[in-house]
């Protein structure tokens, strides 16, 4: 018998964290006890289709529409948190669930990021700059340009980054997570599939193809990025691309140097 | 940090859904009542005082796996957010999915006098849950005597008062909660016949599943057993009344004498 639930479900859980938050993590992992996987969703461009195939295979319907709401409302998702299971640890030493997830490019997730979270006007566009608290900024309804999204990333600490673009390395937990295989945004399409039937034998009825134009995503970022940007971002994330084997130049998103390779949560 | 806490989701479409099946439960509650599983393509309904923990353990088991897993159970009963089955809050599109022929859907049901009676013993003349009994008193008007415990005529008196929305799960007719008219249940089971029905629906679920149950009742009251310790005429009468829907459609005796009874499904007036 433990002593309260939250303690039990940390003790689980802690073997999995380093220098993240515990509930980034346990927010950001998707588990099937189904199909007996675990996806950790590391804020790329891939999330979305991953995501739409992974909640329709769990509910064993093709035909299911998912609302975009769903992508985001970890309440709603389909797929355990780990806490849920309040076991984590027993649970993937004992049935050694099968763990992959999904890596960017830096250049290109940034850039999606920043387009995606401060374009809009929205809401989620005055809490995310009240995450990223920088008084340089100004004010929340001031416009923030990419390079202002930039400098503020490179003043803030890691440990203090939103989840949204903290280094994949860090937010993936690389060190720990038994990692079998990576699904690449740019290599999207043979890496899903790959993946797919190996989580299940009828995958390919849950994959639907919507790739996007790799032309027009280096296009987006040979726009927005100056060297001194792309040098700042290779400073941020170069774990990143020493790890996931990314060309350092912003003009070869798509180019990747070799495939990593994890036995262990190593590469 | 509240990793167990459970989340709040008013913008939920679900909450739409289930408004319909149980427009007398606030979607936010009434989503805690309904387990689903993907992994074996089921989902029950619990209604406290019906077995509800062994239920909820058993499945527990069944879900991870681990036939052995029973540690921390006072705990894991007070947290639906960390329970290994979905929420219908999950599940994109509920209204279609609770007419797949593929989920196996069921529920369990009391003889209402005893459930009654359950009800009284663990949440009033226990104490248990003070606010429970604080809110109980203050409908009495009693709110100030603190060493006065409702009797079981005045815990009648009380819930009599009561419209349906505000009651407590505990006695709120079943009818209410497991919505029969809602759920194209293929199984209501009995608290009467509890082990044999579970271990009849739970075959149908997994060939192994009698390994995973165990019977888990840390709030056993053994009101099977006080009925005349506790019900004159009158109050059978009146409990009756309140939960004549109860009664009727789960086809239970009105007979105090016949509560522990197994009910012949097949004599229900409804089809279920």
């Amino acid at each position: 018998m433990y002593e309260s639930l939250d303690d039990e479900i940390i003790r689980h859980l802690s073997p999995y964290i380093l220098r993240i938050p515990m509930e980034s993590f346990n927010e950001r992992v998707y588990l099937s006890l189904r199909h007996r996987f675990v996806y950790v969703d590391g804020w790329t461009m891939a999330s979305e289709l991953i995501k739409n195939c992974l909640f329709r295979l769990e509910l064993g319907d093709p035909t299911l529409a998912i609302h975009e709401q769903l992508y985001e409302d970890r309440d709603q998702a389909p797929l355990f948190r780990p806490s849920q299971t309040v076991f984590f640890d027993d649970w993937m030493q004992r049935d050694k669930p099968f763990v992959f997830t999904t890596v960017q490019n830096p250049y290109l997730r940034l850039l999606y990021i920043y387009l995606k979270c401060f374009t809009k006007g929205s809401l989620e566009d005055e809490h995310i700059r009240m995450v990223l608290g920088e008084p340089r900024i100004g004010t929340a309804l001031a416009p923030l340009s990419f390079a202002d999204f930039i400098q503020a990333i490179s003043e803030s600490h890691v440990a203090h980054m939103n989840e949204k673009w903290r280094p994949q390395y860090l937010q993936l937990v690389m060190e720990k997570m038994p990692y079998q295989d990576f699904i690449r945004f740019e290599t999207l399409d043979a890496d899903l599939r790959r993946v797919g039937a190996r989580v299940s034998d009828d995958f390919s009825q849950y994959y639907t193809q919507k790739v996007p134009d790799p032309d027009l995503l280096q296009q987006w970022v040979n726009t927005h990025y100056t060297p001194e940007l792309a040098d700042t971002v290779r400073q941020i994330y170069a774990k990143d691309f020493e790890c996931f084997a990314y060309s350092s130049d912003p003009s070869a998103c798509f180019e990747v140097k070799h495939k990593p390779i994890a036995v262990g949560g190593k590469l | 940090m509240k990793l167990s806490k459970v989340h709040e989701e008013s913008s939920c479409p679900v909450h739409a859904d289930l408004k319909r099946i149980a427009p007398y439960t606030h979607p936010s509650v009434y989503k805690h009542l309904l387990y689903i599983s993907s992994q074996y393509n089921y989902m029950f309904c619990v209604t406290p005082k019906v077995g509800l923990t062994t239920l909820k353990q058993t499945f527990r088991r069944l879900e991870m796996g681990n036939p052995s897993l029973s540690d921390g159970q006072a705990d894991v009963n007070q947290s639906r957010m960390s329970f290994p089955l979905l929420f219908p809050t999950q599940i994109p599109d509920f209204a279609k999915f609770l007419h797949r022929d593929d989920i196996k859907r069921f529920c369990f049901v009391r003889n209402p006098y005893t459930r009654t009676l359950s009800a009284y013993i663990q949440r009033i003349e226990r104490n248990k849950v003070q606010r429970v009994t604080d809110h109980m008193k203050q409908q009495l008007g009693r709110l100030a005597d603190e060493d006065y415990i409702p009797n079981f005529e005045a815990f009648i008196d009380a819930i009599e008062a009561q419209p349906i929305s505000i009651m407590n799960e505990h006695w709120m007719p079943q009818y209410y909660q497991v919505c029969p008219d809602q759920i194209p249940y293929h199984f209501i089971g009995r608290f009467e016949s509890f082990e044999t029905d579970l271990m009849d629906i739970g075959s149908q679920i997994h060939p192994d599943f009698s390994k995973y149950y165990q019977v888990d009742s840390p709030h056993r009251t053994g009101a099977n057993s006080k009925i005349a310790k506790y019900y004159t005429d009158d109050l059978a009468k009146r409990v009756y009344t309140l939960f004549k829907k109860d009664f009727e459609t789960f086809g239970y005796s009105e007979d105090i004498s016949r509560c522990d009874e197994v009910v012949d499904a097949s004599k229900l007036p409804t089809a279920y």
